[in-house]
């Protein structure tokens, strides 16, 4: 084991915020007190975690729609909750939810709702270090689905030939919304696709935390020697695309046995055998995680809404006004 | 004063400001082997390298995204497209990317990308390397849109854009990049968002939009034979765009005809004629006139030009406002 115990512990707290935080989201959608714009990674913590508990604190990261998990590794709790309640409280004022939320002072760029953009945009932000001559890596993650797009073609290839410090995390979920990753990818590892960027790819355990971070970092490590490459996670989806979408389209056989890789016994089977965690702990993590969460949202469900004025305000669309009309 | 040429003018906006501030530097095809199509960046990979000139490969999609990532980590990117028919494949970039992503993001990022992209016909090039998109963007909030008719504005504006912290679609005329102008020999700029009145009159207002700024004048000429004194208003910019000085003009002539080469339908003759109306409804002596091109792509070849409009329709649109 290359982590310390408190590494591997915080790993552990990580995942089961990640959980029960959007365990949170689905009990609140379901009651009607939060809209269904949600993308829940439940089942998929590990990808999330391992991913950015690889990265060091000049390091930047690209998440997607489905990224609470890893966002909670990086940003305040409160102001990310907020954000996702659409409070003036928020990240971003209440205008990006998670579909576009962002921190440039915790280096997490903006989320982003067009499916595979994110890599040449996020390949972008890479160059800007690399001109700055700052130190730095972008760890961009997109999912299965997302690797259709010509975007992550076309950004990879740039990526490729201006040597970006750049890694691409695939989280493999094994569904493109209603679509199984089997009907819409015509090769069995999407790391393979590697190749035909000129770039090395590793498929892992995307359930296994440690497995991630050891890849992304291993990954890391090459981008800022000019090296980008990819690492496809492969995991599962417990919930539907959005919370709302019953998955009447899955063979509920499927998802027994993908509940069978849930990261969070995993993990617990791990630390439970080097003797990190007791039955006690486990309690315990998962008590002050809730109440982290409870204390998040209330904070968020007390913040205000942004008003009309702040919602049409021009100067949020347009940094420099130098005459004419813009509106 | 010296007189160049269109593509001239926009070389030295590029050297000037590259030259000026350290975080400009220029994304496209062919930039080191031709320096553009048209020339428009002549010498810039000689002068600055390939830090900060840097062709790409024909994926207008992911290095329009390149463009905006890196504008987002403090560069200040032009990005070219070779011809505007191909900002097709960058859409999603310029409208879901650049143009939102201050908004998107609560102000944690502005947009300081330059999008350059020659449009327009005059080369016989068929439909899919003669259009005039201006019209595909403006319906977007968060973008300004230039589009120059001179060499002295090409180069000001895009000095300007460059300079701009939001980002700026600089639609630049193919048509237009032989014509020469005047231009002084020192630094100069010219402001977003203000119009130029290049031809007084008290008759009639003709808004011209870029290219459609010669037919205008050549119908005044013509017009002037009449005894029909046209005024002309060359907008330079659209958005922003300087609604004072048309609504001046059109209060005063009573007329206005809005004239440009993209297709008429829902083109922005349609926004700026509807913007006439709303403001100067009750200085209006006839109806606002619309003019652009047919509803049909353009055609390949000498059949090009039966999907332009001309001085002679804008001398026709003329004639019917104005009862003399």
């Amino acid at each position: 084991m290359s982590y310390s115990t408190g590494e591997m512990r915080k790993m552990y707290e990580q995942i089961v915020l990640g959980r029960r935080y959007e365990e949170k989201i689905m009990n609140l959608v379901n009651q009607g007190k939060m809209g269904a714009f949600y993308h829940l990674a439940i089942g998929q913590e590990a990808v999330g975690v391992g991913t950015v508990s690889a990265m060091g604190p000049l390091d930047w990261f690209q998440p997607t729609h489905r990224s609470h998990p890893a966002l909670l590794c990086r940003l305040d709790i409160n102001k990310m909750t907020a954000e996702l309640l659409g409070r003036k409280t928020g990240y971003n004022g209440g205008k990006a939810s998670t579909i576009h939320i962002c921190s440039n002072e915790d280096k997490v760029l903006p989320s982003n709702g067009i499916l595979g953009a994110s890599v040449p945009l996020s390949a972008g932000y890479a160059l800007s270090l690399k001109l700055n001559k700052k130190e730095g890596v972008v760890v961009c993650i997109i999912g299965d689905g997302a690797f259709g797009e010509g975007n992550v073609y076309e950004g990879l290839n740039l990526v490729s030939l201006l040597k970006l410090p750049f890694v691409l995390v695939v989280e493999n979920n094994s569904w493109a919304v209603s679509n199984k990753v089997q009907n819409h990818t015509s090769v069995s590892n999407l790391s393979e696709r590697a190749k035909a960027y000129g770039l090395s790819g590793v498929t892992v355990d995307g359930n296994d935390v440690v497995k991630v971070r050891e890849a992304v970092e291993t990954a890391i490590a090459k981008a800022r020697k000019g090296e980008p490459s990819l690492v496809e996670a492969k995991t599962y989806r417990w919930r539907g695309h959005f919370e709302g979408d019953p998955c009447a389209y899955r063979d509920p056989q499927e998802f027994e046995e993908a509940k069978k890789g849930d990261p969070i016994k995993k993990m617990e089977k791990l630390l439970s055998e080097k003797g990190i965690l007791s039955e006690k702990d486990i309690k315990e993590i998962d008590q002050a995680m809730q109440k982290r969460i409870n204390e998040a949202f209330d904070y968020a469900f007390n913040s205000p809404v942004p008003n009309k004025d702040e919602t049409l305000d021009i100067n949020m669309v347009y940094a420099s006004n130098l005459g004419g009309d813009l509106a | 004063m010296k007189e160049v040429f269109y593509t001239q003018a926009l070389a030295e906006a590029h050297h000037e400001e590259m030259e000026r501030d350290p975080n400009v530097i220029a994304i496209g095809l062919d930039l080191q082997g031709l320096g553009a199509a048209f020339g428009q960046c002549t010498g810039l990979y000689e002068r600055f390298g390939q830090e900060r000139v840097l062709t790409m490969p024909i994926t207008e999609s992911g290095y329009t995204d390149l463009g905006v990532g890196v504008a987002m980590g403090g560069k200040r990117p032009i990005v070219e497209i070779q011809f505007a028919d191909f900002t097709s494949y960058s859409f999603d970039a310029i409208v879901n990317q650049a143009a939102k992503m201050r908004y998107m993001s609560g102000g944690n990022y502005s947009i300081p990308i330059v999008i350059r992209a020659p449009q327009g016909a005059g080369f016989e090039a068929a439909a899919q390397h003669s259009q005039s998109v201006e019209s595909w963007y403006a319906n977007v909030p968060g973008l300004k849109i230039v589009m120059p008719a001179t060499p002295y504005d090409a180069k000001g504006l895009l000095k300007a854009a460059v300079r701009d912290d939001d980002p700026v679609l600089f639609l630049e005329h193919k048509g237009l990049m032989g014509f020469k102008g005047d231009i002084p020999e020192g630094e100069y700029i010219v402001p977003l968002g203000q119009a130029n009145v290049v031809k007084e009159g008290s008759d009639a207002t003709i808004i011209a939009i870029q290219a459609m700024l010669y037919q205008a004048l050549a119908a005044a000429d013509e017009l002037a034979k009449e005894g029909i004194n046209v005024e002309i208003i060359d907008p330079r910019t659209i958005i922003p765009l300087d609604k004072a000085t048309i609504f001046n003009s059109v209060k005063k002539t009573g007329r206005a005809v809005v004239v440009h080469e993209a297709h008429v339908r829902y083109g922005i003759g349609a926004e700026i004629s509807a913007t006439i109306t709303e403001n100067c409804f009750s200085y209006l002596k006839a109806p606002v006139v619309r003019i652009g091109a047919p509803n049909i792509p353009f055609s390949y070849g000498p059949s090009e030009k039966y999907g332009l409009p001309n001085k002679d329709d804008i001398i026709a649109a003329v004639k019917g406002i104005v009862k003399k």
